[in-house]
């Protein structure tokens, strides 16, 4: 068998297997005009560091997209340095000791999506994110960090603005 | 006819209020379950996103 490409009815080495990166660990399809989802059981102690997208939704007006560790609403920091389509300089946002990963993702009538890795949520440590900003008018490179040393099994997304509808929320984990 | 005309156009101020636009409440969606937000659920979601930047795209 030649790795990474399986061919019908070959056997599943173990070498092969564990060497598999990336495993999807939770899908939540998102549903009609939500304004927060929440997804449960995603961070166990299987991985150490995930994955995050959703994608195939749309909001129902300009929307924004913040991330909440389990039920933590504090001492979360992030910082978003971003370019306008067009402009010739970078500027940039962040937040300090703020409620939620604010600006995570953000959403229009044709579209909506949050793609970021999650970094230690399912360990007492702090939860570090990163990933990348994409709206309407700008981008950005997206990070942060949760300075809080908790575990954590799930997270919610928070829409800001409106709500979103649709799409599916898939959660990976990389393999240790 | 005129007068009765008047009388369909004249609303009264608690017809006038059930006319305007109520707000929607919002949907909170716990893996699979979607339902209504709680007042409590709610105004903890408006504490959640009030310390959100703006940014070019939402003005």
């Amino acid at each position: 068998m030649t790795y990474p490409v399986f061919a019908s009815g070959d056997v599943l080495n173990a070498s092969d297997m564990n060497g598999v990166g990336l495993w999807l660990v939770k899908s939540q399809t998102v549903g009609t005009g939500v304004g927060s989802v929440a997804v449960t059981d995603a961070f166990t102690a299987d991985y150490d560091s995930y994955k995050v997208i959703y994608d195939g939704g749309v909001g129902s007006t300009f929307i924004t997209i913040a991330m909440q560790l389990g039920a933590s609403t504090a001492s979360y920091n992030m910082s978003l340095p971003y370019v306008t389509y067009g402009a010739a300089a970078a500027a940039g946002t962040s937040v300090l000791n703020a409620t939620s990963f604010a600006l995570m993702g953000a959403g229009d009538t044709s579209y909506a999506g949050v793609d970021v890795d999650v970094l230690s949520p399912n360990l007492a440590r702090f939860t570090r994110v990163q990933g990348a900003y994409i709206a309407n008018n700008e981008s950005g490179s997206y990070s942060g960090i949760h300075k809080v040393a908790t575990a954590y099994t799930g997270f919610t997304l928070i829409i800001s603005g409106g709500s979103v509808t649709g799409g599916t929320i898939r959660v990976y984990g990389y393999r240790k | 006819m005129v007068l009765l005309l008047a009388e369909l156009f004249a609303f009264t101020d608690t017809e006038s209020k059930t006319m305007t636009e109520e707000k929607k409440p919002l949907m909170i969606q716990i893996d699979d379950l979607v339902r209504e937000m709680t007042p409590e659920e709610e105004a903890a979601h408006e504490a959640l996103i009030a310390d959100s930047p703006t940014l070019p795209s939402a003005e």
